[in-house]
């Protein structure tokens, strides 16, 4: 039973508390990169620091997610992944619109929230199923607790650029005056698609 | 005197919290500045996807991990709110299975052999006290456990 952790159980366990550092460490590269992500994706209503906090948020909620979906394991794995997506995504999306306008569109919000968890979802069932993460060293843990993450922030990246525009983008083509606008006419209209 | 009492995994029922937590001030805020626009489909999606999600997360966790599992010389014990909910003794233990989830390794007391079941079945089993390795835990386990279940 002990060969998988070379005949040492001790020396190869999780060091209590201390791994979460490191996993401290990849949320906060996580929330880096969804920032990053957040203000190249932006659109023409979006400002520079709204997006780049939404982006933070949505990055940092979900590689935390991530990291507890792996660290649960089994299918409660996938309630997290989606349930981190969902809650990064909508908060992300809501703190991102407040920011550059002061207004949230509640359509958006769940055009972000949906957005996320599926990309968390296919990123999840990806690294579990075919790069087979399993990290025994602290280097090894931190690179599990990215690796969905940053598979996360690919989906999204290519939705985002190469299949649907950014939802955020979306949304405020639509409402360029948006006070100016009456009620009917800022409703989204999601026929081009 | 040495540690023999631990929770099963105690950061993620704390992480739940925290989800939930956020969830309910991001649903207030987003309601509050949205105006009273949106459909009924639109508030019932945000309402589920940041307070019920989050909640159900919660529970589930802290009904998984939140007991502690107590080891003594007559066997494991595991307690939740400080009622006892399981004892298996070290007699009846066949195995000692663990199981990588990928970045937490979970130790399985079980009476039946747990060989080829996959970590949602093992969970779901009566037959079994699970906890999350560390070496206090592991230390533990090597101190009480007997040595015929140390050497499988």
């Amino acid at each position: 039973m002990y060969a998988y952790y070379a005949n040492n159980t001790v020396m190869h366990v999780d060091p209590s508390g201390e791994s979460f550092l490191v996993i401290g460490g990849a949320i906060l590269l996580g929330g880096l990169i969804g920032g990053f992500i957040g203000v190249v994706s932006r659109s023409d209503d979006e400002t520079v620091f709204g997006s780049f906090i939404g982006g933070f948020i949505n990055g940092a909620v979900n590689t935390t997610g991530l990291a507890a979906a792996l660290a649960t394991g089994g299918t409660g794995a996938f309630l997290w992944a989606a349930g981190s997506g969902l809650v990064g995504g909508g908060l992300g999306s809501f703190v991102s619109q407040y920011i550059s306008s002061g207004h949230v569109k509640l359509g958006l919000v769940v055009a972000s929230s949906l957005y996320s968890a599926t990309s968390n979802l296919l990123a999840l069932y990806g690294a579990k199923y075919f790069a087979d993460i399993y990290g025994v060293t602290w280097g090894e843990k931190f690179v599990s607790a990215i690796i969905p993450s940053l598979g996360s922030f690919v989906i999204t990246s290519t939705i985002a650029f190469v299949v649907l525009p950014n939802p955020n983008r979306f949304l405020y083509v639509q409402n360029t005056s948006l006070f100016n606008q009456t009620k009917s006419a800022l409703k989204i209209d999601f026929s081009w698609r | 005197m040495e540690k023999n009492k631990f929770r099963i995994l105690v950061y993620i029922p704390i992480l739940a919290v925290v989800f939930l937590i956020i969830g309910a001030m991001a649903l207030y805020f987003i309601l509050k500045y949205s105006h009273g626009e949106g459909t009924a489909f639109e508030i019932i999606f945000i309402i589920v996807s940041l307070v019920g999600i989050p909640l159900l997360l919660f529970v589930s966790s802290f009904i998984t991990m939140w007991p502690c599992v107590e080891f003594c010389k007559k066997g494991i014990e595991k307690t939740l709110l400080g009622k006892k909910q399981r004892f298996i003794s070290w007699e009846e233990i066949y195995e000692i299975r663990r199981i990588n989830a990928g970045i937490t390794i979970w130790i399985f007391f079980s009476k039946v052999s747990l060989e080829g079941k996959k970590i949602t079945a093992c969970r779901l089993r009566k037959d079994n006290i699970f906890v999350v390795s560390t070496p206090d835990v592991e230390q533990t386990i090597n101190r009480f456990a007997p040595s015929r279940l140390l050497q499988k």
